[in-house]
């Protein structure tokens, strides 16, 4: 999705029509959760994310609100890439933030400074006991796939490997939305009963 | 199963210890409430009397549905039934302050789900129906009163009101329904809008 080489979608886009708002922020929202997650440095100068999940989807509603406003909107040039433009603000609301807290910040982290999102760095391996837990879980929800029937694995792959909407899902599996929605219904409860009977707390 | 729940089997589904699609999505509608163009008709929203509890306001209203005037026939599914009317404990009665608003609905063909709003006196709308974090429940084919009953508080001052049944084809969140009724709350393909009239005295 290059917002700035389809005219079509940037003048939606402009006009705040929903559509056209989601194709961005789906194209986006991993980015913006990743700077608010993992933080940044600018001229070697750390501005640390986010370590609360819930925290962490609340600042990432500040970026997108403050990039789809109506001045945001008519903020961005239409011409140069878009995904700098959004980074940008994701980076000036943890900067905020920062400087709510206390921290000494620079004022501007891309007027020239050597800025780098920590997220685009090779991740440590994460061995605390809750990425441990996560781990040994996910491993059990891939049998639990494995296990199932060709539709509701393909379902899965799509809806929450993929990240595909509903709607893209019921067009690519050639079935009804209504049919979308019971897969994810038996998926989601399918795995919970799954993780239950095997006695793996969640 | 939670909302809360349903977050933490996507992430596992995922692999990803991360927002999952279902925690995306969900974010998607907030962002969108707060900054999509609003209809003229939504703004401003009161939020509607679903919690249950019973206003002890000291004036107590009468809220009358009045007989279909045929002014504000249903569009698109002449079909459709809506007839809102009012219980106070077990008895149908006159709608005040505390009682319960009901609502006896059928779908037109092929538009299961039912959602519903009014419009007050004063032009702010208020939202019945679905709750804030749900999508539009289906009904039977055949007319009947709908599960949810509404208790009536001080959000419903004198006054005419519009009563807005939305039926659509498929399960809608209340942005959903905005999207597809339109500004002129006149509906489209799929969505059938039936207005009913309502005065409190």
């Amino acid at each position: 999705m290059e917002l700035e080489r389809d005219r079509e979608l940037l003048d939606a886009f402009r006009a705040g029509k929903r559509d056209a708002l989601e194709r961005v922020y789906r194209a986006y929202v991993k980015d913006v959760v990743a700077i608010v997650r993992f933080g940044f440095t600018v001229d070697g100068k750390r501005i640390p994310g986010e370590s609360n999940p819930e925290t962490q989807l609340d600042v990432a509603q500040d970026v997108f609100v403050k990039a789809f406003s109506e001045s945001g909107r008519k903020g961005y040039d239409g011409v140069r890439p878009y995904g700098p433009f959004i980074r940008r603000i994701a980076r000036n609301v943890l900067i905020d933030r920062a400087r709510k807290s206390g921290r000494e910040v620079p004022l501007d982290p891309d007027d020239g400074q050597d800025v780098e999102d920590a997220f685009l760095r090779p991740a440590e391996p994460d061995d605390t006991e809750a990425a441990l837990d996560f781990k040994r879980l996910a491993e059990a929800a891939r049998a639990f796939v494995a296990a199932q029937d060709p539709e509701l694995a393909e379902f899965v792959r799509l809806r929450f490997e993929e990240e595909l909407s509903q709607a893209d899902i019921a067009a690519r599996m050639n079935v009804t939305r209504r049919r979308v929605r019971t897969l994810e219904g038996r998926a989601l409860s399918g795995l919970a009963k799954w993780l239950e009977e095997r006695q793996l707390s969640w | 199963m939670t909302r809360e729940d349903s977050a933490r089997l996507a992430r596992l589904l995922s692999g990803r210890d991360e927002p999952s699609v279902l925690e995306t999505e969900a974010l998607f509608d907030r962002i969108a409430s707060d900054v999509a163009p609003r209809p003229w008709w939504r703004r401003p929203v009161a939020w509607g009397a679903l919690s249950g509890i019973a206003t002890a306001a000291a004036a107590a209203f009468l809220f009358v549905a009045l007989p279909d005037s045929g002014e504000f026939g249903s569009r698109g599914g002449e079909e459709a039934v809506l007839r809102p009317h009012c219980v106070t404990g077990a008895e149908t009665g006159p709608c005040t302050t505390g009682a319960k608003l009901l609502f006896d609905a059928r779908p037109p063909e092929g538009a299961p789900h039912f959602a519903a709003l009014a419009k007050r006196p004063d032009g702010t709308f208020i939202w019945y129906l679905p709750a804030p974090d749900a999508r539009s429940a289906a009904l039977g084919a055949e007319t009947a009163v709908v599960a949810t009953a509404i208790r009536l508080g001080d959000e419903h001052p004198a006054g005419a009101y519009t009563v807005f049944g939305v039926f659509t084809k498929d399960a809608m969140t209340r942005d959903e329904i905005e999207a597809a009724v339109g500004d002129d709350l006149a509906g489209g393909p799929g969505v059938t809008v039936v207005r009913r009239e309502l005065e409190v005295r």
